[in-house]
């Protein structure tokens, strides 16, 4: 594996509970479906939740602080899952907080990391503190997530703000949770009310969807069942992600998507 | 060299015509004026029903002399305001009263504005970011919620905004802020705030500019929109 062409990818969102997580477990899955290497990283630290959503969490020998701080080996903090090849998770730990970790430690624990893997995503936690600059210290893309609400809108344009002063030019949106009941009948901000504000490159939207639910809890992320939208959401972007032209996802909407279907392609 | 001043200025209203004399204008020349303004335009006056003096006084003499040059110039039955009331101002005044966006662009302008310190900005600025200058600050982008603007002097920016933007933050009242579409959650010129209308949500480019007059911010579009 060439280093040069491994990506450090940061998922992150500025507020809370817009689906983070749940993003990274899913694209994590997802690109290593399509035969990628990919390591997830959990940089939340004290709150973490990335190996409960992938199932994962009675496996931990060896946190992400561990590593960093030289009491284990990178290769023995990896977990791999062994349902999908190709992916291995990093957890965070639990009973310390962020500071445990500084920015200079994680661009290092990056650059190891793209050695032996294609994909190098970073789990970052919500907020604008240390966490967050920890998260995006070694990334070179950014997937800013948020929902079509004013609030998650608002703190997505905070983090692109930051993502830009930190240099990291090359950020891709996410718009999670869209329900096209709603925004047909227009109770919701649509694909392009939220585009107008934030005014960056779209890599895909992911509908609302009850079996994100029931996965997250069962850790089987919804990327692997094939009759659930949001699940065909977070695949399209994968496949994006890997380089594949997708167009975007056309729901019962009808023509509100495809709209947005050549908006994307014009791109 | 200078055109010689006007020696009287015709203004018309609903109610009739009134004639502002100028300072310096003896009543002789100011007879001759009006003869000659009249005979040249008859028509144009043919509807005037009451005429009005105003201006530098005229003395009883003076007075009778004009309006008799006057009646007999229109022939048409003329009366004559002792006292002109001019309650309305005519669509006219207001035009002129309303200081052409031109004109306040000019007085933000000034040589003194155009020797300061401008600021460029050429992304947009989004929630959270701070812009401030000494002087002035032009933007090449939007300003979203939660992004904030603050110059000493005039803010343009070649977008939307949407967040907050304070210009003459110093006192300069006659600072302006002109954008390409103008909602801002918060526009201040010097000691004065203002709010966008609620509920108003303008996705249209409509090039405005906000200024100060009479301790009120005004907002107003000084592009002539394209039919």
């Amino acid at each position: 594996m060439s280093k040069e062409q491994s990506q450090v990818i940061v998922i992150t969102s500025g507020k809370g509970g817009v689906g983070k997580t749940t993003t990274t477990a899913n694209i994590g899955v997802g690109l290593s479906l399509l035969g990628k290497k990919v390591v997830l990283v959990d940089t939340d630290i004290g709150l973490r939740n990335l190996d409960v959503v992938l199932g994962l969490e009675n496996r931990i020998v060896y946190d992400l602080v561990d590593v960093v701080s030289g009491n284990c080996k990178v290769r023995q903090a990896l977990i791999k899952d062994k349902r999908y090849e190709g992916l291995c998770l990093i957890p965070a730990a639990q009973t310390k907080d962020k500071d445990a970790v500084t920015e200079e430690q994680m661009k290092n624990l990056c650059e190891e990391l793209k050695e032996d893997f294609d994909f190098i995503i970073i789990d970052c936690p919500a907020g604008i503190e240390q966490g967050f600059k920890n998260a995006i210290a070694g990334a070179d893309k950014a997937i800013v997530v948020t929902t079509p609400e004013v609030s998650a809108v608002r703190d997505a344009d905070r983090i692109i703000g930051l993502l830009d002063a930190n240099e990291i030019d090359e950020h891709f949106l996410l718009i999670n949770r869209i329900r096209t009941d709603m925004v047909k009948r227009g109770e919701m901000m649509n694909v392009d009310d939220v585009l107008d504000i934030l005014n960056i490159e779209l890599i895909g939207i992911v509908p609302d969807d009850e079996n994100i639910i029931v996965s997250t809890n069962k850790g089987e992320p919804a990327v692997v069942n094939m009759k659930s939208v949001a699940g065909q959401g977070y695949r399209n972007i994968t496949k994006r992600l890997s380089g594949e032209n997708v167009p975007l996802m056309e729901l019962d909407a009808g023509g509100f998507f495809s709209k947005l279907f050549g908006k994307f392609r014009k791109k | 060299m200078a055109e010689k001043k006007e020696l009287l200025t015709l203004k018309l209203y609903k109610n009739g015509m009134v004639v502002y004399i100028n300072e310096n204008a003896t009543c002789k020349e100011v007879e001759e004026a009006l003869v000659k303004k009249f005979e040249e335009s008859k028509t144009f006056f043919k509807g005037v029903k009451k005429i009005g003096f105003k201006g530098t006084p005229l003395t009883n003499e003076e007075y009778k002399s004009i309006t008799d040059k006057i009646s007999d110039v229109l022939k048409d039955s003329v009366e004559f305001w002792e006292n002109p009331e001019t309650p309305e101002k005519t669509t006219e005044e207001k035009v002129k009263e309303a200081i052409n966006a031109k004109q306040i662009l000019d007085r933000a302008m000034s040589v003194e504005a155009e020797d300061e310190y401008t600021k460029f900005y050429k992304k947009t600025l989004r929630s959270g970011q701070l812009l401030e200058s000494d002087g002035n600050i032009v933007i090449v982008g939007d300003v979203n919620p939660g992004a904030e603007v603050i110059a000493e002097g005039n803010i343009f920016v070649m977008g939307t905004v949407k967040g907050l933007v304070h210009a003459g933050k110093s006192g300069n009242r006659e600072a302006v802020v002109v954008a390409l579409n103008l909602s801002p959650t918060q526009l201040r010129i010097a000691d004065l705030i203002t709010r966008s209308p609620e509920g108003e949500n303008k996705d249209y480019l409509s090039p405005e500019l906000a200024y100060i007059k009479e301790d009120k911010i005004f907002i107003e579009e000084f592009l002539q929109k394209r039919k």
